[in-house]
């Protein structure tokens, strides 16, 4: 079995269901992240994870291994996020304002840390998942694109660039901004 | 990472700190960043900070898959395999069923109507009212009726078929009615007996069912040869995101300055200003003032107009006299004194030739009035004031972008042929900053000091070593140069007062071959590099780039409007 994430999703093009498995399994906890954080909603962000799988699968035939995994897999994510918050006539973050706002983002962390609920699954909870939501929340969305993918995702400038469509200076000065606006929301204590 | 400089500034060193932590530094950005954090408590402070930011947004998996994901994802996808192998097996079953039963049909029908009597009479009853239908729609004589068709030789001549029994012509059909009396007339096709009707039908439909089979066929071989031909992502990357490809024959038609003004004037703000790249904040005033000084440049004056680099121009010209205080200090650059420093100069050296420019159009001109012309000065002399302090800071930490951007300011101003109350000659800024060049680099003070002996029609008075070494940089690498750097040099290029033909014409080949492949085909420069002297993103690179690629327009009409304001007229390029 290849070590290499393209030589899986290579193998995987030709045929390999168990190359494809790896891949699932390797990259199953990013992307069910990326989901939980745009979202906040667990369930949603498995069944999205699920279908960005399922799609991958199904395009697998287009996969050209010049081109980097975790982009290709990151723009069927981004697509697939955008159709969803459209299908639900939601913008993310107001979805998680609307969070804060109601309590339910409370009601869901107390879910999430029920192990009877999602037993296995919480690394970070509390303060500081409701502090990194609702400070991604804040930002416009195009610095939160950037911030997702270039900070969290750990994807290189040029990956971003890629993938957003934009000059990699636009990347690297939205991150930037992204990290100095966040710094500023998530430790207030420590501004300059 | 520019290699070439080795000491930053506290702004520049926070960037950098942010690239360090997401680990996108290279080993001499990072020496750099070391270097300056070991001196600048501040900045420590700062990186710890950026440090425990990135580290919370990157602590591992907020939730992690539950138990069956993976066995989900699957059967997901068992389902998609299934499916896939499904369509086929049942596209395949169709065609095969329709040309069987097409198949079968036709023998049955062949074997009864050869073996049958009572079939052939039963066919033949049925479809003689349709046949009867075919034959008037084609417009040809039917026999007589009477229950019996009669049997005709196929070439039968019209001479020999005159005396025929046929029905009298309906009137309505006469215009289409064949003229037997015409021998060139060709006969009618006799009507077929309904045996042969009924096999030629059958015939056709058995055609049209294998030809339909084949259809469906090469319409899912088509399907699947368009999807694999697809280009990655077609599939499942729905591009609402995506920006709008630029129209090639418009932007195939336009000169690159052209096209890096149209991209400023379509990213411009609504408040008439320029950002670096998406809100960075403090460094509005900088890239604007760049943006302004290309757009004037190429023409646009910002004193109306309804063309849109003019309205662009307009409302920079607006934006920044917005952000001049009472004090006459335009604001920009943030907490960060070094940016803030910049930012005046830039928007004071802006607008102070956009002042030379109007008056040398109009000397009443409303927009270059009295009022304006005071509010300079104001900005002026705060620039002059701080001038040795800008020398001080370029010799204290190696940057010398405000004494740069300072002193061209205030060269604009002394030969704009207009009457600022200036203390410094060009011939003393030029001294002061040839004295804080640093020997070991190309820099920007060696090609602003010739940029401002040139402005004054001065050549310099010894052979300068460091300029020397900035024009070989800049001509050389010049797509990895340093924007502003690059354009400094160039306009002292330009003026001629420095070089000679051959170093021009060197520096025109590096602008074609280095700087052109740099812009994006929707006008936009990128370098992909940073500057620690002056970093605004692509909208400051863009309008250094097109500065670049006009400077010598630029200082063609710097000394037509001299000249019409009574200055002297710049020296020729030496030979």
């Amino acid at each position: 079995m290849p070590e290499d994430d393209r030589e899986l999703m290579v193998a995987a093009r030709d045929g390999s269901r168990e190359a494809f498995s790896a891949l699932v399994t390797r990259w199953q906890a990013r992307l069910l992240s990326f989901f939980f954080r745009q979202g906040g909603d667990r369930e949603l962000a498995e069944d999205c994870a699920q279908e960005v799988f399922v799609r991958l699968y199904k395009s697998r035939d287009h996969y050209a291994p010049e081109a980097s995994f975790a982009t290709f897999l990151f723009t069927i994510a981004r697509h697939y996020w955008i159709d969803v918050a459209r299908a639900r006539r939601v913008r993310p973050d107001l979805r998680a304002r609307g969070d804060e706002r109601d309590g339910e983002g409370e009601d869901r962390l107390e879910r999430l840390a029920d192990p009877q609920a999602t037993p296995p699954a919480v690394a970070l909870l509390g303060d500081d998942l409701v502090r990194l939501r609702s400070a991604l929340s804040r930002l416009p969305e195009t610095l939160r694109d950037a911030v997702q993918l270039g900070v969290i995702e750990a994807l290189p400038y040029s990956e971003v660039s890629t993938l957003l469509g934009i000059p990699i200076g636009t990347v690297k000065s939205r991150v930037h901004s992204a990290v100095q606006a966040l710094r500023t929301l998530l430790l207030p204590g420590d501004s300059r | 990472m520019n290699d070439a400089t080795p000491k930053l500034d506290c702004r520049g060193a926070r960037g950098l700190a942010i690239d360090a932590q997401l680990g996108q530094l290279d080993a001499a950005g990072r020496a750099a960043l070391d270097r300056h954090v070991a001196g600048c408590e501040a900045c420590r402070h700062e990186v710890a900070a950026l440090q425990q930011t990135v580290a919370l947004l990157r602590k591992p998996a907020l939730v992690a898959p539950s138990a069956g994901f993976a066995a989900r994802v699957g059967l997901a996808l068992d389902a998609v395999d299934a499916a896939g192998g499904r369509r086929f097996a049942q596209r395949e079953r169709a065609s095969v069923r329709l040309l069987d039963h097409a198949r079968f049909r036709l023998l049955l029908l062949g074997h009864q109507l050869r073996h049958s009597r009572r079939w052939q009479l039963r066919v033949a009853a049925a479809l003689l009212p349709l046949l009867v239908g075919i034959v008037l729609l084609l417009r040809v004589p039917v026999a007589p009726a009477g229950g019996e068709v009669a049997s005709r030789p196929q070439s039968a001549a019209p001479s020999e078929r005159a005396g025929d029994e046929m029905l009298p012509p309906s009137p309505d059909l006469a215009p289409w009615r064949p003229k037997f009396d015409d021998p060139v007339d060709v006969a009618p096709a006799e009507p077929p007996t309904p045996v042969e009707e009924l096999a030629a039908r059958d015939q056709q439909r058995v055609q049209d069912g294998i030809a339909h089979a084949n259809e469906l066929d090469e319409a899912a071989l088509a399907a699947l040869r368009a999807a694999r031909r697809a280009p990655p992502l077609s599939v499942d990357a729905p591009s609402g995101e995506k920006p709008a490809p630029p129209e090639p024959a418009v932007v195939a038609a336009r000169t690159p300055v052209e096209r890096a003004l149209d991209w400023l004037a379509r990213n411009q703000r609504n408040d008439g200003s320029w950002t670096p790249g998406d809100g960075t904040p403090g460094l509005e005033t900088s890239v604007t003032a760049l943006a302004l000084l290309a757009l004037l440049s190429d023409g646009h004056l910002g004193a109306g107009g309804d063309a849109p680099l003019d309205v662009a121009a307009t409302r920079a010209v607006a934006w920044l006299a917005a952000q001049q205080e009472p004090d006459g200090r335009y604001r920009g650059g943030g907490s960060d004194a070094a940016a803030q420093k910049v930012s005046h100069a830039l928007a004071t050296l802006a607008l102070v030739e956009r002042h030379v420019r109007l008056r040398a159009l109009d000397p009443k001109s409303a927009a270059a009035s009295a009022a304006h012309h005071d509010r300079l000065e104001q900005a002026l002399s705060l620039v002059e004031i701080g001038l040795d302090q800008a020398f001080h800071d370029a010799a204290q930490r190696g940057s010398g972008a405000i004494a740069a951007w300072s002193s061209v300011a205030l060269a604009t101003a002394r030969h704009g042929g207009l009457d600022f109350h200036l203390k410094a000659s060009s011939e003393a800024l030029a001294e002061k900053m040839t004295a804080q060049v640093r020997p070991d680099r190309a820099d920007l003070l060696a090609a602003a000091s010739h940029a401002v002996l040139a402005m004054a029609d001065r050549a310099p008075s010894v052979r300068d070593p460091a300029w020397s070494r900035a024009v070989g940089d800049v001509v050389k690498g010049l797509g990895a140069a340093e924007p502003s750097l690059r354009f400094l040099v160039a306009s002292a290029l330009a003026s001629g007062g420095a070089t000679t033909r051959e170093t021009w014409q060197q520096f025109e080949r590096a602008l074609e071959q280095q700087l052109l492949p740099q812009q994006a085909p929707t006008g936009y420069f990128e370098s992909g590099a940073s500057w620690d002297e002056l970093d605004g993103g692509v909208a400051c690179e863009t309008a250094l780039g097109a500065l670049a690629l006009q400077v010598e327009r630029r200082q063609r009409d710097f000394a037509a409007a001299r000249k019409a304001l009574g200055g002297a007229a710049p020296r020729k390029r030496g030979g």
